[in-house]
């Protein structure tokens, strides 16, 4: 008898709720995770610091292309939301007696720059999710979930400006969504417009 | 709550026996057993606001669809909706049954407040707020303040979630939490875009974690 995020997955039923989850799924289960420990939460903490650096980076690139008003608009105040996430993220690293590097990754491609930014969140999103659960204070946890909820939700915005729908799935975890998550007949932007 | 005390008690401890209510045993130095059984408590204390809250969202979106006869995809974006605050639902339900508690009932209309009333481990001021917040669903008018209901209720949803969940210590519900929380943030988009919001302000609120650790 048992509470384990296979189980949850399974009565939720159906592809949907378990579109994306195969790699945690995998992961879940069985004797021998590590001890939770601030030392280690200080490694944790910097895979999502480095994850949300690099979409920091893919921002700061967008900001210097040629977008529509609106679009442009959304990049100047998720970019700076991101900055934010980096100095909330490094204070988390310090707390637990590590030192943060904000350094970020490579950028990521896309046909386009807002397809690279929505490539950057889901992969900040991913990376937040890989660690959220492992986590050993209530503090850590919470900058995790701040990040990690910012971002899903920049998601849904880049994903209307891109024409697709906006929320595929019952759990976000930062994986691309599969086709078969999304209703052909609501592909388009979620309200229409 | 029909399941006897003392089946709760069993499930419970064989719950935290197999180390999925918690940590695996072997992560902590030692618990008490009183610490398992806080733990234990305030896991199902979350779960039971957390279906509560999840199955007012699954009516007022099944209420708002039914009402938008003129914008038939935003009418299939709430319905969607609909289907993933039930998903959302159905797990934690699942989550909650595991360990030996009745889930709350779903409410069948906005007066149903029995459904809120009769769920245990809601204190009484929590109970009346949802209590308020389903019957505010009766009230609505247009569709504007239908759609601004919803953001509130979402926002509701959020504050909860991020409070609360990231003082649970089942790994589990940790992240299932945030996968939650994450698509709750997504459906305020989407409901303040239809709302004329520009995409660039239409993201959500977020208490600052200062905040919701105190």
């Amino acid at each position: 008898m048992s509470i384990t995020r296979r189980r949850l997955i399974a009565t939720a039923g159906g592809g949907v709720a378990a579109a994306g989850a195969g790699t945690v799924l995998a992961a879940c289960g069985g004797d021998g995770r590590p001890e939770r420990t601030a030392e280690r939460d200080a490694g944790l903490l910097q895979a999502a610091l480095t994850a949300e650096a690099t979409l920091s980076g893919v921002y700061d690139l967008a900001t210097e292309q040629a977008l529509a008003p609106q679009v442009a608009a959304a990049v100047t105040a998720f970019g700076e939301q991101s900055r934010e996430h980096v100095a909330l993220l490094s204070s988390q690293i310090e707390e637990a007696g590590g030192a943060a590097d904000d350094s970020a990754g490579p950028l990521p491609a896309g046909e386009s720059v807002v397809e690279a930014i929505r490539v950057g969140i889901e992969e900040s999103i991913a990376a937040s999710h890989d660690v959220v659960g492992e986590l050993s204070t209530i503090e850590a946890r919470h900058a995790v979930y701040r990040v990690m909820v910012a971002d899903a939700a920049q998601l849904a915005a880049i994903r209307g400006v891109l024409g697709e729908q906006q929320v595929p799935v019952a759990f976000v975890t930062g994986a691309p969504e599969p086709p078969l998550a999304v209703e052909p007949e609501d592909r388009e932007s979620e309200d229409g417009s | 709550m029909t399941v006897p005390a003392t089946r709760r008690v069993t499930l419970r401890r064989a719950a935290l026996a197999a180390g999925a209510l918690a940590l695996p045993a072997a992560v902590r130095p030692a618990p008490s057993v009183a610490q398992d059984e806080d733990e234990a408590v305030a896991l199902e204390d979350f779960l039971v606001e957390a279906i509560v809250l999840e199955q007012i969202a699954v009516l007022a979106y099944a209420t708002a669809a039914g009402e938008l006869d003129g914008e038939p995809r935003l009418s299939r974006t709430l319905e969607r909706f609909e289907r993933q605050e039930q998903i959302h639902a159905t797990a934690l339900r699942s989550a909650l049954d595991s360990i030996g508690v009745d889930p709350p009932n779903a409410p069948a209309s906005p007066d149903d407040v029995g459904a809120i009333e009769d769920a245990d481990r809601l204190d009484g001021e929590r109970a009346a707020e949802l209590i308020d917040l389903l019957g505010e669903l009766a009230r609505l008018g247009d569709r504007d303040a239908r759609l601004e209901y919803l953001v509130d209720l979402e926002q509701e949803q959020l504050r909860f979630y991020l409070a609360q969940a990231p003082t649970l210590d089942a790994e589990d519900i940790l992240r299932t939490g945030a996968e939650i929380a994450a698509c709750q943030a997504q459906h305020v988009v989407v409901l303040r875009e239809a709302l004329g919001v520009a995409p660039a302000e239409a993201v959500p609120e977020l208490p600052d974690p200062a905040d919701a650790t105190d």
